[in-house]
């Protein structure tokens, strides 16, 4: 599994290209690549009846622990799928509008293992790895965004989910690895 | 103890790290927080609505029970806004 953090602009495209030439030459038997890649997105947001533009936005991060989490979530992964290689590539520091913010990828013989596990992984990573979003507007103002009920709730619901045979899981997991 | 402070938190204390002189007594973060919060109005300001101060020891989510010791690495922030 490999987790980045990235303090400048990365291309999601070589980043994604270099994980399925990393992992699919020793790999051939792997049907399915999925993806994710979250883009800065230029919001605007209504102050006091006025349209104020964003002029950038900053993501600070505590890099230590936002690894062991982001590490976490992989192994999570792992225990609900049959995943053969899997990335967590997050951008940090200033971020201009419409760069890469985030890219998760992920390796696996059958499909709907690597897509749900994308979604899952892609869920968590928004709501749990240490990460704290400020928008700066045109006006010099900043503001710390506030957690969304929508992402969280995301993120609960795959608590209900069943974790079907997480041994098989585990077993398959392992005979990749070796 | 090493403390660390994220986001606006190390905004308002205007440091993101800093180490505390702590004693035996200081044995859980309930304890090093009511410590933190008589070192100045800004600390005051941080710790004031526990809702929003989260906790992480040695680089892992925890609660205010948690147990520390002087080694320990400890960090405030407000709640989580990632990805």
């Amino acid at each position: 599994m490999d987790v980045l953090l990235h303090e400048t602009a990365f291309c999601p495209y070589d980043a994604l290209r270099q994980f399925a030439e990393r992992h699919n030459a020793k790999k051939a038997h792997c049907g399915a690549l999925a993806s994710f890649c979250g883009i800065a997105k230029r919001t605007r947001t209504m102050e006091r009846g006025k349209n104020i533009e964003l002029q950038s936005l900053l993501l600070d991060c505590y890099p230590a622990m936002a690894k062991i989490c982001m590490r976490d979530i992989i192994e999570e992964a792992q225990e609900r799928w049959q995943l053969d290689a899997t990335t967590i590539q997050h951008r940090i520091g200033a971020i201009p509008f419409g760069e890469t913010i985030v890219l998760v990828a992920v390796l696996s013989e059958r499909r709907n293992h690597a897509f749900e596990a994308c979604r899952y992984i892609t869920d968590m990573v928004k709501v749990r790895p240490p990460l704290w979003k400020c928008e700066h507007d045109t006006e010099g103002k900043k503001r710390w965004l506030t957690t969304t009920e929508q992402d969280l709730r995301r993120a609960e619901k795959w608590s209900e989910t069943k974790i079907i045979d997480p041994q098989q899981n585990a077993r398959k997991n392992t005979q990749r690895r070796e | 103890m090493k403390i660390l402070y994220f986001a606006w938190f190390g905004e308002k204390i205007g440091k993101r790290q800093e180490e505390i002189e702590t004693n035996s007594s200081i044995d859980n973060v309930d304890k090093l927080i009511e410590l933190l919060r008589k070192k100045g109005t800004q600390y005051e300001e941080v710790f004031a609505e526990a809702s929003l101060v989260k906790v992480a020891v040695n680089k892992r989510i925890a609660d205010r029970q948690k147990k520390l010791a002087p080694q320990d690495e400890v960090a405030f922030f407000p709640p989580i806004t990632g990805g």
